[in-house]
């Protein structure tokens, strides 16, 4: 058996150093970066994240790699796709990270009644903690969400695709992984909690956590790479970019 | 919108009569009775055009339509109760506010008014074929032909007026031998004119106003002291064709019975085809069948017609019931197959049919000419190509979201932060790229923004509470906005950049308006 053909079969783990055969793109996070196998996102196929909390900086943590692929695309396009976002993407804070907005597509089915969409809960006037709620989404929303997400992986040549779904089954993961490598397009889902319990095809699979002013960034599948834990600064407001501190790993 | 022009001269007759010195008597101009004396011509002349086309209605207070001319406003159109306080058309509008100070203001709308004249234009067909619009306020028809037909030209003056009455619009008909001589006459709102003889004796007391010509043109000939039409008909052509311009002395000849080519009015074509089906039908894969072999019909026509088509209205047929109409907006008109069949297909699986479906009928809207796209042979990601497939994405997309559901965002120079993003509903249509200001001049702005804001509660000490009723932790701030009080809703908020207990970042405010209260407007994603 020829030697090549027996240390590429996908069966037989490498360590690290091995190039994925995905196309990646640099998340602007160094140490992220060097974790990362390829040195950054999987720029064609799903990559799942889990949150527990919004604000925590789970869209500042992809921005810098958003705005590369505006800048790297073909004129014309480099598209990004929003299906069904827990709240308003501001146009002015993306316009200031450096986004270019006459490539931004939103989809997202406004509230009727109040009943279908209420990201977050306040009840008489009393506030409790913004939960990403995605309860009382009603089933057919959900499948239209995904739907969409699919319809915009396998049509839209567009170069991003973000979504935020309460709950998807394995075999609609497995669905967005095909379509995401057919389209050639960068899948991002956001999860809830729920989700961690869950076995997924996804490229890469990572929960988002603060402590101590910093964000981190919990590996829990890369295909090609080893799980951990990166802690990672984020844009602050009198920084110019992102800086990491070293990661660390279990 | 090409049309194709067809044309229906008025006679080939003699050429007009050579240039003869010194001024002429009145009845020369007879000499050019080459004329085929068998054309009828109708002008149906709207002056308040303008403003029942924006649809005002009648108990409305005194409003005007008024059109940007050299850098003023001028009244073009004003309802009763403006002539009433003396605002008349001609006036320029500031003149107008010192005559009558509550006026309502209204622009111009062309394109209202187009629809309006082509509406009007599609339903006098049935009176003539021989329609044609005389933007922008008038109709002109020839009626000889029909006049047969409909036992003389009053029964056709009533059904106009009766139709026109019936849509609200005042219009002044005249009839007279000749397109412009009619035109002419309804705008001076004078008697008919039926025999040629007459002719030149009626228009020879009309003033210079009505022939609609430039104001240096008239201007110039009102110093010459010609003051009405017939003055000018007195005129050596000579020296009219010298001194004023060739093309006024083409337009008396005109009037008088020379060529004059008018384009006549088509309306726009629409095709349609049904399917009947000899049982009643309930599967789906037949509809489908059936549906494509439509489809496969329409771009056969389409493509022998040289034409695209941007919406399409599928109709099924239910022996009991009234037709389900489902219809299809494409972002883009289109002349391929598989495009439409995609989308219909995508909209069978989502239409629910109450009864069993005994036809299928396809019926477009208005068709265009055919535009080719340019496709780059082996770049996969042409711009063009990548548009077409977002376009594509987007019509998919509307399948199962509506219209209203799909936009592009856009940022709005505004000081109140809920306002200074808007809505874009055809995000396809904006080409150039947003300019990225990374300057560290603008504010920073969190990346998500609620809806509206969320009043958050606070504590003992009127610290703001979050979550777990933990107080937040005020990081940096207070950033005053205070805008919006020339609109009655003014807003004068402190915002702060705030910590929760788990780490997000917040961004909220406090309202020194009306209560003093913090809320929540946005998190830094």
């Amino acid at each position: 058996m020829d030697i090549e053909k027996l240390i590429n079969h996908p069966h037989i783990w490498r360590g690290r150093g091995r190039h994925p055969s995905w196309s990646t793109c640099s998340t602007g996070f160094e140490a992220l970066d060097q974790h990362l196998p390829g040195g950054g996102w999987p720029a064609t196929g799903l990559t799942e994240i889990v949150v527990d909390q919004y604000g925590i900086g789970e869209l500042s943590l992809l921005m810098p790699a958003l705005v590369r692929v505006g800048q790297h695309s073909e004129q014309g396009g480099g598209w990004i796709v929003w299906v069904d976002p827990p709240f308003i993407p501001y146009a002015p804070a993306l316009r200031r990270q450096g986004i270019d907005l006459s490539r931004v597509l939103l989809v997202h089915k406004a509230a009727t009644q109040g009943r279908d969409r209420p990201a977050y809960r306040s009840c008489r006037g009393s506030w409790d903690s913004l939960d990403h709620d995605f309860l009382s989404a009603l089933p057919g929303r959900r499948h239209d969400s995904l739907w969409a997400m699919e319809q915009a992986l396998r049509f839209g040549s567009c170069s991003v695709v973000l979504a935020w779904v309460q709950s998807a089954d394995e075999t609609a993961l497995r669905r967005l992984q095909l379509a995401a490598e057919e389209g050639q397009c960068w899948a991002v889902l956001f999860r809830p909690l729920e989700a961690l319990n869950q076995r997924s095809p996804a490229v890469l699979r990572i929960r988002l956590m603060r402590a101590n002013g910093l964000t981190h960034v919990k590996i829990l599948k890369c295909r090609g790479g080893r799980p951990g834990v990166i802690p990672v600064q984020l844009q602050d407001q009198n920084e110019a970019e992102g800086r990491c501190l070293g990661g660390s790993e279990w | 919108m090409t049309q194709p022009l067809r044309l229906f001269p008025l006679f080939s007759g003699e050429p007009p009569i050579a240039l003869l010195p010194g001024s002429l008597p009145l009845g020369s101009h007879l000499g050019l009775q080459g004329a085929r004396r068998n054309q009828l011509w109708l002008a149906v002349h709207m002056p308040v055009l303008p403003l029942e086309a924006l649809s005002v209605p009648d108990a409305a207070p005194a409003t005007v339509v008024v059109e940007p001319r050299k850098g003023h406003l001028w009244i073009i159109a004003a309802n009763e109760k403006a002539l009433a306080q003396g605002v008349a058309p001609g006036l320029k509008l500031s003149a107008a506010f010192a005559l009558s100070r509550t006026l309502t203001v209204l622009g111009r709308s062309p394109q209202a008014e187009h629809l309006k004249l082509t509406s009007i234009a599609q339903w006098a067909r049935r009176v003539t074929p021989s329609v044609s619009l005389e933007p922008p306020r008038a109709l002109l028809l020839e009626v000889r032909g029909s006049l047969k037909l409909w036992g003389g030209i009053d029964p056709i003056k009533g059904v106009l007026k009766e139709e026109l009455q019936h849509r609200r619009i005042t219009a002044h008909l005249c009839v007279a031998p000749t397109a412009l001589a009619a035109l002419w006459l309804s705008r001076h709102q004078q008697e008919d004119v039926l025999s040629h003889d007459e002719l030149v004796g009626r228009l020879g007391s009309l003033p210079l106003g009505v022939a609609g010509w430039s104001d240096s043109a008239q201007q110039l000939l009102r110093k010459m002291g010609v003051k009405t039409i017939g003055d000018c008909l007195r005129l050596p052509r000579g020296g009219l064709a010298r001194r004023v311009g060739l093309q006024y002395l083409q337009d008396l000849d005109r009037l008088l019975g020379q060529h004059d080519l008018r384009s006549e009015f088509e309306p726009a074509q629409r095709l349609s085809s049904t399917l009947e089906f000899q049982d009643e039908v309930t599967e789906p894969e037949i509809l489908a069948n059936a549906g494509q072999e439509l489809i496969r019909k329409l771009v056969r026509a389409l493509q022998k017609r040289q034409a695209q088509v941007e919406n399409l209205e599928f109709g099924f047929h239910h022996l009991r019931k009234p037709k389900t109409i489902e219809r299809i907006n494409l972002v883009a008109p289109t002349y391929e197959a598989e495009r439409i069949s995609r989308l219909f297909l995508g909209k069978l699986e989502t239409v629910s049919l109450p009864d069993p479906v005994i036809a299928l009928s396809l019926t477009t809207g208005s068709i265009e000419p055919m535009i080719g796209l340019n496709t780059v042979l082996f770049q996969n990601r042409a711009p063009a190509a990548v548009r077409a497939s977002m376009g594509e994405l987007i019509e998919r997309l509307r399948l199962r979201f509506r219209a209203e559901d799909i936009y592009g965002v856009a940022p709005v120079e505004e000081h109140r932060p809920e306002r200074a993003w808007s809505k874009s509903p055809d995000p396809l249509r904006r080409d150039e790229p947003s300019s990225a200001s990374n300057a560290p001049q603008s504010p920073m702005r969190p990346l998500w923004i609620l809806p509206s804001p969320v009043r958050l509660s606070s504590t003992a000490e009127g610290w703001p509470q979050y979550g777990d009723r933990s107080a937040l932790r005020l990081e940096s701030g207070p950033e005053r906005i205070e805008a919006g009080w020339w609109q009655g809703r003014d807003i004068s908020r402190d915002y702060y950049i705030a910590f929760g207990s788990k780490g997000e970042k917040l961004w909220i405010y406090r309202d020194r308006c009306s209560d003093r209260g913090w809320f929540l407007h946005g998190l830094f994603g």
